[in-house]
């Protein structure tokens, strides 16, 4: 399911695909996806709305000069919300009065839930 | 307040200071002062040689008006320019210049120098920047006397601390008496060149047209001698406008190109002996290379010792494609090295220490204790005071005022000469572990680049990519700043040559990009390649007029706009700030996003007469659009493809 979760065909193409997928799914899934769906949007509205994506990019890929890529999302969620609450280098730290826990941990969902990066191979360009 | 009896002794002083000053002011002062108001017999004796300042006048004869000026000094100031091989000037119009602009394009010819249509003098400056990083020589800008002047003032300190030739010319009007009543006051200066003395290798305001022409063969000679600069020559309006007096008295004189200055054989040793003891030599180079030979000097120096190069990007120093390329772990080889050879840094502080940008400013030594640091620079022999661009100091073991390009070649072979048995060993080695290296942070690089490949809005590693995949096989240059696309084109294209890459705008000033490029571009077409342009969208705002002058010239310039709607820099600032005060960053976006509307480029483009598409946010749709706009390149055109793109 996580490979659903590209922004690349918008939102409503995404959502249309799902439904349309889930219809001879079980209903349970069908909440389901549509709960991840929420969740990975409502993320993605976070992670631009607190200004992460100014250093990691929207997809979290990093760039060179200013954040490094933070995606696939490997630190388990405790030390996640430690690091963003104090953060080594120059990233502003986000205490709790401005980044509220529930919010940050709706951040860490779609981070986890963002397409894994594609392999250099895959990409013909690149080899 | 004032009391009664002070008001009636200010009238008093009043009164009596009216009288005196009526009585002097019909005459001048010495001649109203010896002539006693009852002696009429020494009055007519002293009378004064010039008429009274209320006298009537009688009006101009009508022949003078109409008068047929058929050797206007400016044809002249047109000569000296030819001299001095100026094949381009760049020029927004302004009155101050118009005899020059009419004696460029009548008596000239418009030929060498040819005029370059601007629409800005900050375009003008900025175009003859990016034309000399690529050609080498200096282009010549007209910037109309005051307000022209500071226009261009922007692009003057850019040009400034990035080392770059240009030949400012300036109109103006110096003789009072010669200005029209009203705007040409205001466009008239009693010292032009002070409102940019402080960023101009030299200026200068000519008196006389021979004092013009000896004035512009320095000025050049000046702007090519390394430190390079821009210059500032002021030309008169009325020594343009007024007839050529005596014309078989002027004279040309050649601006003599100055030998740069170079280190002596026996401190070429020296240097060479230190960094072949070297465990971990290191060389930087930042404005080092101006040639290709320079840059196969480098490599041969390089080579010899087995020593990584951190090129720090003023200028193309090294190819990207060498083993022994390690740009991207500066940090690392720092920390390492126990020889340094800086090569016209110009941060040699910033390259060896770091400070972080967190309260407090805290800073921290990169380097050994007991490192040799070797600085070849010729900052150590032209500065100026009040602009900081010298940066913060740092005591070099070894300091040398000296040319980088110039020296490299000698040094290169005194490394090959002296070096013995063991210390060729050593740097085989070295190399060995270098090349190592390399490859993997070539392989990391395209892993890191395929990992954004497919995300919306398009990657700055995508973009780059997919410019090099269709121009990879074209005479080719690149004509913008890469630190804003995170160093992709360093990371993903194949850099060989000096002219394929030309840093970036040296002072910082925004602005810079789209101008330079034309020039660059116009550079680039007199030796039959195309430029590519990758743009970023806050600065395209502040000089869009730059595209309206490709257009016009015709210039093979493609641009791909980095739109990542936002002067992101600024927006991490504002974050930064407001992180540091627990204030929440929500609000940084306010004065730093460029969105509400998002500004469409290609119409923009489209308005100036530039072939354009997009907003593209779809990766896929990138290298169609791409193919179609590099067909309109090489059929001699500009064209503009506007791609939405992630922050870096």
């Amino acid at each position: 399911m996580k490979l659903l979760f590209n922004r690349k065909a918008g939102n409503g193409i995404i959502l249309a695909a799902a439904i349309v997928w889930l219809a001879s799914s079980p209903s349970g899934a069908y909440a389901a996806t549509l709960s991840s769906i929420k969740a990975f949007d409502a993320g993605f509205a976070l992670w631009k709305q607190y200004g992460c994506y100014e250093c990691h990019g929207q997809q979290g890929r990093g760039s060179a000069n200013d954040g490094p890529a933070i995606v696939p999302m490997n630190l388990p969620v405790e030390a996640f919300n430690v690091f963003v609450r104090t953060p080594a280098n120059v990233m502003p730290p986000y205490s709790e009065q401005v980044l509220p826990k529930e919010d940050l941990e709706r951040i860490y969902q779609y981070l986890k839930q963002i397409k894994p990066p594609r392999h250099r191979e895959d990409v013909p360009e690149l080899r | 307040m004032e009391s009664n009896k002070d008001l009636e002794m200010r009238r008093a002083f009043l009164k009596s200071a009216l009288a005196a000053s009526t009585a002097a002011a019909s005459l001048p002062f010495s001649v109203a002062a010896a002539i006693p108001d009852n002696d009429p017999s020494l009055a007519v004796k002293n009378a004064p040689k010039f008429p009274k300042a209320d006298a009537e006048r009688p009006l101009e004869s009508t022949d003078a008006i109409h008068a047929d000026v058929r050797n206007p000094g400016s044809d002249f100031m047109v000569e000296v320019m030819q001299a001095a091989k100026i094949k381009y000037v760049a020029a927004m119009p302004g009155s101050t210049f118009r005899g020059l602009h009419e004696s460029i394009v009548n008596y000239g010819q418009n030929k060498a120098p040819e005029l370059i249509s601007c629409m800005h003098e900050e375009a003008s400056v900025g175009i003859a920047h990016g034309y000399a990083k690529v050609s080498g020589q200096p282009m010549a800008c007209l910037v109309h006397s005051t307000v022209g002047l500071q226009h261009a003032s922007m692009a003057l300190f850019n040009a400034w601390c990035d080392r770059v030739p240009i030949l400012a010319i300036a109109g103006n009007i110096v003789d009072e008496t010669k200005r029209r009543p009203g705007i040409e006051w205001y466009h008239s200066a009693q010292d032009l060149g002070a409102m940019v003395r402080d960023f101009v290798k030299w200026d200068d305001a000519p008196a006389s047209l021979q004092h013009f022409s000896e004035s512009f063969a320095r000025a050049k000679s000046f702007a090519m001698t390394p430190p390079m600069g821009p210059v500032l020559v002021v030309a008169d309006a009325d020594l343009q406008e007024e007839p050529i007096r005596d014309a078989a008295k002027l004279l040309i004189p050649k601006a003599v190109e100055v030998a740069p200055p170079t280190v002596s054989a026996r401190r070429i040793d020296a240097i060479a002996d230190q960094l072949l003891a070297a465990r971990s030599p290191l060389i930087v180079a930042d404005r080092a290379v101006r040639s290709q030979p320079g840059m196969r000097a480098l490599i041969d120096l390089a080579e010899s010792l087995g020593a990584p190069v951190v090129d720090q990007l003023s200028r193309m120093n090294f190819p990207t494609s060498h083993y022994l390329n390690h740009s991207s772990f500066q940090r690392e080889l720092v920390r390492k090295a126990d020889v340094i050879l800086a090569l016209e840094v110009g941060d040699l502080w910033g390259t060896l220490n770091s400070k972080r940008d967190v309260p407090g400013k805290p800073e921290s030594q990169l380097y050994k204790p007991d490192v040799q640091v070797i600085s070849l620079s010729t900052e150590y022999l032209f500065m100026k005071s009040n602009m900081q661009d010298f940066e913060r100091y740092f005591p070099a073991s070894m300091a040398i005022g000296a040319d980088a390009e110039e020296t490299l070649s000698a040094l290169a072979e005194a490394v090959r000469r002296r070096a013995d048995g063991p210390q060729k060993a050593a740097a085989r080695a070295r190399k060995e572990q270098l090349k190592t290296a390399f490859d993997l942070e070539y392989a990391r690089s395209r892993e890191l680049a395929a990992a954004g490949w497919d995300d919306e809005p398009v990657s700055t590693a995508r973009l780059s990519m997919e410019i090099w995949d269709k121009i990879r096989h074209e005479k080719w240059a690149l004509v913008s700043d890469t630190i804003f696309v995170s160093r992709w084109p360093q990371r993903l294209w194949d850099f060989t040559e000096t002219y394929q890459y030309i840093g970036g705008a040296g002072g910082g000033g925004v602005g810079y990009g789209a101008p330079a490029a034309v020039g660059a571009a116009l550079a680039h077409k007199d030796a039959g390649r195309i430029s590519v342009n990758i743009q970023t969208d806050g600065d395209l705002m502040v000089m869009p007029c730059a595209l309206w002058t490709a257009a016009h010239h015709q210039l093979p310039l493609l641009t791909v706009m980095h739109n990542n709607r936002a002067w992101h820099q600024e927006t991490m600032h504002i974050q930064r700030m407001a992180g540091q005060r627990n204030r929440g960053v929500i609000n940084a976006g306010i004065g730093t996003v460029i969105k509400e509307p998002f500004v469409d480029y290609a119409s923009l483009a489209r308005s100036m007469g530039v072939w354009a598409e997009g907003p593209i946010y779809d990766p896929r749709l990138l290298a169609p659009a791409l193919g179609r706009a590099l067909a309109i390149v090489k059929m001699g055109q500009p064209a503009l493809i506007d791609v939405v793109t992630q922050p870096r």
